[in-house]
């Protein structure tokens, strides 16, 4: 038999149940702690993504596959080169020829005199064949075509 | 909230600060370090690639040494390397009858502003092969050297006078 005082305490304690469980604290160090644990192991995550991100950022770089437009760059024209090396030897093998026939043309004018001289004794058929054949025009006889003057400028 | 809690949230404050503060600071050393690492990288770069254009140019020096000492001798190097010049012409000329007198000499300065040249006029006279002949001489001087201008006259007596202005370069001093 359920007495009236046993009823009381049954409806007593369900009503301060209804009124749900109070919590007096505002600190829960369990859950505090885990939070802050997430919440620094995201920071660390994050870390060392950026690490990561950053050391294989600097170890794909190589230094010799960079680009630098400041390489100082050697001009050297060797073909250049070759055809005034060329040209200057045809110019001094030219030179010698020219310098050559000069030579010759001055011994031809003093090889007469010499010649008369000594064959001054000789028949006089022979130093006049000689005198007529080596001794060059003069320059009183000019060709008819050559020109009074000739003028050449850059 | 009691005295107790107040005090720890202050130090989960402060410690929470403090943290992302080394945190950042920790980010920004590691940027600085990274920039000058690629700073290092770049000037790695740009020594490696003078080393081998010294080493290029330096081979290239040695493997030319020849070629530009033939080039160099085609030039006067000063003023008076012109007068041992002058002096074998004049030599020369004597030596084969020509009559020469060297009526200028100077300095002048190219069109470009950059090259300089010794200008000098020939007068000669002579027979008139021979002349032709020394004019094509002067024309064929192993020099970097170029006819400015020229004059064939015939004379009174019947000999031909040339007039020559030869421009020969001169080397650029360094």
């Amino acid at each position: 038999m359920i007495e009236k005082q046993l009823i009381k305490k049954i409806l007593r304690s369900t009503l301060r149940r209804s009124r749900g469980f109070s919590d007096h604290y505002l600190m829960h160090p369990t859950r505090e702690w885990f939070s802050g644990l997430g919440v620094a192991l995201l920071i660390v995550l994050c870390g060392i993504a950026w690490c990561g991100y950053l050391y294989w950022g600097y170890s794909t770089t190589k230094p010799g596959a960079m680009t630098d437009t400041d390489t100082p760059v050697s001009i050297y024209q060797k073909s250049v080169v070759n055809a005034a090396l060329l040209e200057l030897e045809a110019r001094a093998a030219r030179q010698a020829i020219t310098k050559q026939q000069l030579e010759v043309s001055q011994t031809d004018v003093s090889l007469p005199e010499q010649e008369e001289t000594i064959l001054e004794d000789v028949t006089t058929t022979q130093a006049t064949s000689t005198g007529t054949s080596s001794v060059p025009k003069t320059p009183s006889d000019p060709l008819p075509e050559e020109p009074e003057q000739i003028e050449i400028s850059q | 909230m009691n005295h107790h809690t107040k005090k720890i949230f202050i130090v989960s404050l402060i410690l929470l600060i403090a943290s992302l503060g080394l945190c950042a600071l920790l980010m920004s050393h590691i940027h600085t370090k990274g920039t000058r690492l690629e700073e290092y990288t770049v000037a790695l770069a740009r020594k490696n690639a003078e080393e081998a254009a010294f080493i290029k140019v330096t081979r290239l020096v040695q493997e030319t040494a020849t070629e530009r000492d033939s080039i160099d001798q085609a030039f006067f190097t000063d003023e008076s390397e012109s007068v041992s010049f002058l002096g074998n012409i004049e030599g020369f000329a004597d030596s084969i009858g020509l009559t020469l007198s060297t009526d200028n000499l100077d300095k002048v300065t190219g069109n470009d502003n950059t090259s300089e040249y010794i200008t000098m006029t020939f007068i000669y006279s002579g027979e008139r092969q021979q002349v032709l002949n020394f004019t094509k001489y002067l024309e064929d001087i192993p020099y970097y050297s170029k006819i400015d201008h020229l004059t064939y006259n015939k004379t009174q007596n019947g000999l031909w006078e040339g007039t020559l202005t030869l421009l020969i370069g001169m080397k650029k001093s360094p």
